[in-house]
């Protein structure tokens, strides 16, 4: 985790150090107020700035022999191959749903999910993917009056 | 104050607006059973549709999913020993020895009664005492909001439970996310990157379903493969018999009195108040060391108290404006979306829809009770439902939620990235629930800074010299302080009984 938080709280300066700057620029205090836009935000970099010095102090003072927390990520585990899938999944959604729509992207996520947690069956597949449509159509579409999108092809 | 809790009454039992606080009630007892499901996740998850609701009946939803939430997670404490959210696992400690020696129904039964009880009671409390801590608080100006709101972030500390300096990083990120948007008070756009999406800021739901939800399927999946098959248990008679009620009456009442001073506490919860009533419960008893091996009084007591925050907890967000815990945080988000400012002015300009809030917990509860004993033999089936079903269809109720809100796919994807952000950051050990106070105080904070320096004529002074906001900055300052403190007090001490 050590060299975990070390990363993060650089990571964070550098947001921070980015958000002063651009805080910098919204100007200073117009009248009628007593401050201007960029004051308020500087001043959350700044505390940013400060927690994530003490993070990095707070990991850095570890002692060698204390007791570790396990790693956060464990890259050769299945769990984060299934995640790294999960991410391709998610990201070929976002682009189904821009392009054909909620139903198309929906018919490729279900049973893609239900693939990769282990789900074999074709038959059960189809039916909770089936289901689930059935069951926003009929709230969400039918009850609630939402229009769902149809994407850029189907809009 | 009597006609309009008489016209409230008239309000919240039209049959619609029961069917909605049964619905929402259903939703809440499911995910609150369902272990990898969160109360939080549940009012995320509801939040976008009932916001398509008119008037107050969006609001009467939550408080179903609100109340169900915490009673749903004793059932399978209870049953299989996995408690559905941290409230409950006190409740495992007597109500799984009760479920081993075949007394599975009996303790469901004093688990879904002291739950009701401690409910009402909650609510009983919450109209009596809200009332009275609301005129005190209209002498508020803006220093004394100001320091208020410092106070409810200061809760971060509890929020965090492995390390209170991520936890205010958390929160401070929560702040930066409120202040992407047009500045309100000068019309200058902040961090904004040229969209007109990001100029209303960044939205309230799509930030919760992906903090909360989305993130929790992500993890799901990441921990996919490790479930466990449980055996059946055949219940019969669910309904607490006469003597156990009456054995159970003092622990019940006693609970629920340390429930709702608890959840009335800013930062403190369930967790803790269940834990306190289980305690004292044993301590109180004849036979203490009785306690673990399944008595009733162990089931109650943790389940009263543990209900009983849900009504203590909405003492300091109606009246203060200051949530309690991370699951009024997002009560909090849901009311003011529905237009509601909570707040001591709530008391006087909007009176039934306080009172709709009260009398909508009180129902809340009853319906907790009534499909508590009525469908047990459901929701105790709930713990068998594999996470490979229940994810996908996580997953499409947050991408359905976040979208009914704008009808957005900005909101999706926001919401998957935002998702994404977080699955990694709790792996980190960042909690989430300070970035979502950060995000909802965010705006009380500045505008109030704004207003005071703008009294002050720029001295922060202002903030030091009144008392109540002096106060709150204390009291603030020695929350996030003062358990690190205490830590290094006890680490000094602990090693100088070691060199001794």
């Amino acid at each position: 985790m050590k060299k975990y938080d070390l990363g993060v709280s650089a990571l964070l300066i550098v947001l921070a150090l980015l958000m002063i700057r651009s805080s910098l620029t919204l100007g200073a205090a117009a009248s009628g107020t007593a401050m201007g836009s960029g004051v308020w935000p500087a001043m959350l970099g700044v505390l940013l700035i400060v927690l994530s010095v003490i993070m990095a102090a707070q990991a850095a003072l570890k002692k060698n022999g204390a007791p570790e927390s396990a790693a956060p990520f464990d890259f050769r585990s299945a769990g984060m191959k299934r995640m790294v899938i999960l991410f391709g999944i998610l990201l070929l959604f976002a682009v189904l749903i821009k392009l054909l729509g909620f139903y198309i992207a929906i018919l490729f996520l279900v049973p893609a999910v239900m693939r990769l947690l282990g789900e074999k069956r074709l038959w059960m597949n189809a039916a909770l993917t089936i289901g689930i449509l059935a069951f926003v159509y009929l709230i969400f579409v039918l009850l609630l009056d939402l229009k769902l999108t149809g994407g850029l092809l189907f809009g | 104050m009597l006609e309009s809790l008489i016209t409230v009454i008239g309000v919240v039992f039209q049959p619609f607006n029961l069917l909605i606080v049964l619905l929402g009630t259903f939703v809440g007892i499911f995910v609150g059973a369902m272990p990898g499901l969160s109360s939080i996740m549940g009012l995320s998850l509801m939040l976008p549709l009932t916001l398509r609701f008119e008037g107050t009946t969006g609001i009467l939803m939550l408080l179903g999913v609100f109340c169900g939430a915490i009673y749903g997670g004793s059932i399978t404490a209870i049953l299989v020993k996995t408690p559905g959210t941290a409230n409950s696992a006190a409740t495992v400690l007597d109500g799984y020895p009760l479920t081993m020696r075949g007394e599975a129904a009996r303790a469901l039964g004093i688990s879904t009664f002291s739950s009701m009880f401690g409910g009402l009671f909650s609510a009983i409390m919450l109209l009596w005492t809200a009332p009275l801590l609301s005129k005190v608080a209209l002498s508020f100006t803006s220093p004394e909001y100001f320091s208020l709101a410092i106070f409810g972030l200061s809760m971060v500390t509890s929020l965090s439970s492995k390390n209170v300096t991520k936890g205010l990083i958390s929160a401070v990120f929560g702040l930066m996310l409120g202040t992407v948007g047009m500045d309100a008070l000068t019309g200058v756009k902040r961090f904004t990157f040229g969209t007109t999406y990001l100029l209303g800021g960044i939205a309230m739901v799509p930030v919760l379903i992906g903090l909360y939800a989305f993130s929790q399927g992500l993890a799901n999946v990441e921990n996919a493969g490790g479930e466990q098959k449980h055996e059946s248990v055949r219940l019969k008679r669910t309904f607490p018999s006469l003597p156990d009620l009456r054995k159970t009456l003092p622990t019940m009442i006693r609970s629920s009195v340390i429930g709702t001073v608890v959840g009335a506490i800013p930062g403190t919860g369930g967790d803790i108040a269940s834990w306190l009533a289980y305690n004292e419960a044993r301590r109180w008893d004849k036979k203490p060391e009785e306690f673990g091996s399944g008595r009733i009084e162990g089931v109650a007591a943790p389940e009263a108290a543990n209900n009983a925050v849900s009504g203590g907890a909405l003492i300091p967000l109606l009246t203060l404006g200051i949530p309690g815990d991370a699951g009024t945080a997002v009560m909090l988000g849901a009311l003011m979306m529905q237009g509601i400012v909570p707040g001591p002015l709530l008391f006087t300009s909007e009176q039934q829809k306080v009172y709709t809030i009260i009398v909508g917990l009180f129902v809340a509860n009853l319906c907790m009770g009534l499909l508590g004993f009525c469908g047990i033999r459901l929701f105790a089936k709930i713990g068998d439902i594999s996470n490979r079903y229940l994810t996908p269809i996580v997953f499409v109720f947050c991408i359905v939620g976040t979208f009914a809100l704008n009808n957005s796919v900005n909101d999706i994807f926001l919401m998957m990235l935002i998702g994404v952000l977080a699955f990694f950051l709790m792996k980190l050990d960042f909690p989430m629930p300070p970035v979502i106070l950060g995000l909802i105080l965010g705006d009380t904070l500045e505008k109030n800074l704004q207003r005071s320096l703008m009294v002050s004529k720029g001295s922060f002074s202002i903030f030091f010299t009144r008392p109540i906001s002096l106060c709150l900055l204390l009291i603030a300052f020695l929350s996030v302080f003062l358990p690190s403190l205490m830590h290094l007090v006890k680490a000094k001490r602990a090693k100088g009984g070691a060199d001794a």
